[in-house]
């Protein structure tokens, strides 16, 4: 019994089931080198292309280099975007996008100047002493600043690939190309195998597989025999690297279809070959790799083929990422009408372009311009029959006639339950089916229903979440405002039952107070003749005459509850006293200034009272003091003089600011 | 006779036993809530708003446990609405809403002209509005479901219901189908 790595050093395949061998066409395209087109007049960059949440980091009228980085993303599988040429950013807008709904996508158009000037950071070639001193980190770092995504079709960032959680035990390089008329890969690998097998050498050195295969379709020859030269100049070890040669089949080059005939294994439903140890990268990738670490130049452009009947210089061409394809097929003379398909991909897999003013992309590895005799015409779909031939040619074990019949009566979840999810839309079931029933099609509406209705299910659920959280939140605060309140009504409560009395006798002392104070004025109006005059004259006058009458309170107020505590007096004392200036203070300002003016000229007649005022106030309350209360102990005296001194200080103040008010 | 005694004593002891068996089942495996109310909640739409007279989704799913009909929900429509017959047991009826109703939309706040009140955000059941008093609000579009609760409480009808607008994340390959054009052959005579 021999392990599988013993197998895979054999070149043991496996079968793949189903399949199917369309006419290949390849030999329309790849007979000629690949050629470069000339510049576009203008480019247009697709901004949210793999990875979204990423920020523009160009303005209109900027200008950019060839290769300048054009987005700036923190999210882990953010890709970069690049401008593919030099020029000025003429404009960042809506574009007809390319994909089948040819629905429009914001774009970065450029406007090329001509110079296909490079960009600072795009270095000569390092050599291969100089790649092996950067570390895996700094490999990988410049391979997500290129951004490199896969180039056999599916773009999906290569980065993440080569950082894989589990072990790689085995890689595989995918050369097989097997969808017809495509020759981009071959291509690359027969003109830059050196360049290609580097960039192998760089995935080797990151995932350290035991195993790696380079796995080319026997319908490639030349290219296979460019490969074999190159692995044997390559520094890549001889051990455990080997080109595999894979007799022709569609669509042996699907990445699960790969793997099956190299290994034998299965990917199983809804996993990634990652958990089977094994990762598949595409030749073209690897170039990018290369390319991306050796010079710095980012993915900017790739092999397209240019094919089909309808087009005269039919070939493969290094075509900068973003041109439009309008330009494309200008310059290689497509000689078809509006009405003639321009379908980007292949024959099987490919979808019809809707505007050809849309850009190439990452994963265009094709534009296919047939003739019109040149597919089979469209007919009208018949009922099916239930040849069961679909089935037979089904890469994905499914039951497609199964997978049509629920599709087409939307009963999605039936069809899920056929394992709709696991159909890679290779159109092989179509290309076979007698009825040309379009199966592909009712798939894949069936998968972007399925699709939707999940995203929906998603949405439902997060909104009924935030819902719950929303009701729970104002459940909360009104409960918190019920207890708030139930609280303050609790505090308010016993505060009235503990200083119940204490409130009333402090209402009692005021008004006590109040009469005292009275007695007071009509002690110090008959003891103070000089006074009585001037009583009612003047602001600051009657200001002192107030603080007069709350040192008379306070004083009072420390005979009447001598008994009761100091503090509750003096708080008493000084709140008086202090709301003294507090109430005059925020009157109007005009009304302050007129009554400044006012008390300034009476202030001058008061002034000169001030002193005899104050001390036969200061007297007379003593006297009324000795008179009333012969209990009066030391503390109120203490009170007294206290408010007295606040008395002073009140009045300085007024005439501090009287005098400010003057100036 | 004993044994017409021994007879009744029998089966009153069994009648005891068992009916303590069973309300001691009763409790310990009761069942909290209706199911179905939870199973019918889950397919509604969760916009909370209240377009089938109820004040949200879930009083609605109770109500469809009860006998209500099954077609007052012109957000889930008709597909959820068939779910919900399937689901209630009964046979599925057009919706009461029209075809305009049932169109996905989102609600846009022409941001010059909000006073910032903050009416909506109070209004919103799911909390998509974002921004506070005097300030401009701001509707976030992932998080809207299309209720069209916050557009009367605006004092200066500001908000719009926009449909949703459609893009390579969100196509549908079928509303976007070429349309099939016939044309009719010369028939030979």
């Amino acid at each position: 019994m021999l392990t599988l790595f013993e197998h895979i050093d054999k070149g043991t395949l496996w079968r793949s089931s189903g399949g199917i061998h369309p006419p290949e066409r390849k030999n329309l395209s790849n007979r000629k080198p690949i050629k470069t087109l000339p510049l576009a007049d203008e480019y247009v960059v697709p901004l949210p292309q793999v990875g979204e949440s990423a920020v523009l980091i160009v303005k209109q009228g900027d200008y950019v280099a060839k290769g300048a980085i054009l987005t700036k993303g923190t999210h882990f599988g953010h890709l970069a975007a690049h401008a593919p040429t030099s020029g000025h950013i003429s404009c960042i807008e809506e574009r007809p996008g390319n994909h089948a709904s040819g629905l429009a996508v914001l774009s970065c158009v450029i406007n090329a100047d001509g110079l296909d000037t490079h960009d600072a950071n795009i270095h000569p070639p390092l050599s291969s002493n100089e790649v092996d001193q950067l570390t895996d980190k700094q490999l990988l770092t410049k391979i997500q600043q290129a951004g490199i995504a896969g180039l056999g079709g599916a773009a999906f960032p290569t980065h993440i690939k080569l950082s894989p959680a589990s072990d790689i035990e085995l890689v595989i390089i995918n050369g097989i190309e097997c969808e017809p008329y495509i020759t981009a890969d071959d291509m690359i690998m027969r003109e830059e195998s050196d360049e290609i097998l580097n960039g192998i050498a760089i995935i080797h050195r990151l995932l350290a597989p035991k195993r790696l295969i380079i796995a080319i379709e026997d319908n490639k020859p030349e290219a296979i025999e460019e490969m074999q030269h190159a692995l044997n100049r390559s520094s890549l070890p001889k051990e455990g690297v080997r080109i595999t040669s894979i007799p022709t089949l569609y669509p042996s080059g699907g990445e699960k279809q790969l793997i099956q005939i190299l290994t034998g294994q299965e990917v199983p439903s809804g996993a990634i070959p990652a958990q089977l140890g094994i990762v598949v990268q595409n030749v073209a990738t690897a170039y990018a790799i290369n390319q991306a670490i050796v010079r710095n130049v980012p993915l900017i452009e790739r092999v397209v083929t240019v094919t089909g009947d309808n087009i005269q210089r039919a070939g493969n061409y290094w075509i900068p990422i973003g041109t439009p394809i309008s330009h494309v097929l200008t310059q290689t003379q497509f000689i078809g009408d509006e009405h003639d398909k321009v379908i980007i991909g292949g024959p099987m897999m490919g979808y019809a372009l809707h505007n050809d003013n849309a850009p190439t992309l990452k994963g265009s590895n094709c534009i296919l311009l047939p003739a019109r005799d040149e597919l089979a015409p469209e007919q009208k779909e018949l009922p099916c029959v239930r040849c069961g031939e679909c089935a037979e040619v089904c890469p994905a074990q499914l039951l497609p006639q199964q997978l049509f019949w629920h599709a087409k009566a939307q009963e999605y979840d039936k069809a899920t339950s056929f394992n709709l999810a696991d159909c890679i839309e290779c159109g092989c079931c179509t290309y076979v089916c007698p009825s040309e029933i379009p199966l592909v099609e009712y798939y894949r509406i069936a998968k972007a229903a399925i699709k939707a209705e999940a995203e929906e299910k998603k949405q439902a659920e997060l909104a009924k979440q935030r819902f719950d959280l929303r009701t729970q939140r104002l459940e909360d605060e009104k409960r918190a405002r019920e207890a708030k309140q139930k609280a303050s009504a609790q505090r308010r409560k016993s505060n009235m039952s503990s200083s119940d009395k204490d409130a009333v006798a402090l209402a009692m002392a005021r008004i006590k107070a109040k009469k005292a104070a009275a007695n007071a004025q009509a002690d110090s109006t008959s003891t103070t003749s000089t006074r009585a005059g001037a009583e009612t004259e003047t602001e600051t006058g009657s200001d002192h005459k107030r603080q007069d009458i709350s040192a008379a309170v306070a004083r009072a107020k420390a005979k009447k509850a001598a008994q009761k505590s100091a503090a509750a007096q003096d708080v008493t004392a000084s709140n008086i006293t202090s709301s003294m200036p507090e109430t005059s203070a925020p009157a109007d300002e005009r009304q302050a200034k007129i009554a400044a003016a006012v008390a300034r000229a009476k202030a001058k007649k008061a002034g000169v009272k001030q002193d005899a005022a104050d001390s036969s106030t200061g007297i007379s309350a003593e006297d009324t003091d000795t008179l009333n209360a012969p209990v009066d102990d030391k503390k109120a005296r203490i009170a007294a003089a206290v408010a007295k001194a606040k008395a002073k200080k009140a009045a300085l103040k007024i005439s501090n600011n009287t005098e400010h008010d003057k100036d | 006779m004993s044994g017409i005694f021994i007879a009744i004593i029998l089966l009153t002891l069994l009648a005891l036993f068992f009916g303590l068996l069973l309300g001691f089942a009763a409790e310990k495996f009761k069942v909290e809530g209706d199911p179905l109310v939870e199973q019918l909640e889950a397919l509604l739409p969760q916009t909370q708003c209240g377009q089938c007279g109820y004040p949200g989704c879930r009083p609605y799913a109770e109500a469809i446990a009860n006998g209500d009909k099954i077609n007052k929900c012109p957000p889930g429509g008709t597909a959820t609405m068939e779910k919900l017959a399937d689901m209630a047991g009964v046979d599925p009826e057009p919706l009461t809403a029209t075809e305009e109703v049932q169109i996905k939309k989102v609600a846009y706040i022409r941001e010059d002209e909000c006073i910032g009140c903050t009416k909506c955000i109070q209004a919103c059941p799911v909390d998509a509005i974002l921004g506070t008093g005097k300030l401009m609000h701001t509707v976030i579009i992932d998080y809207c479901t299309g209720c069209d609760l916050c557009v009367e409480p605006c004092p200066v009808d500001c908000i719009d219901m926009l449909p949703v607008t459609q893009n390579i994340k969100n196509w549908d390959w079928k509303l976007n189908a070429i349309p099939v054009k016939t044309i009719e052959e010369d028939v030979k005579c």
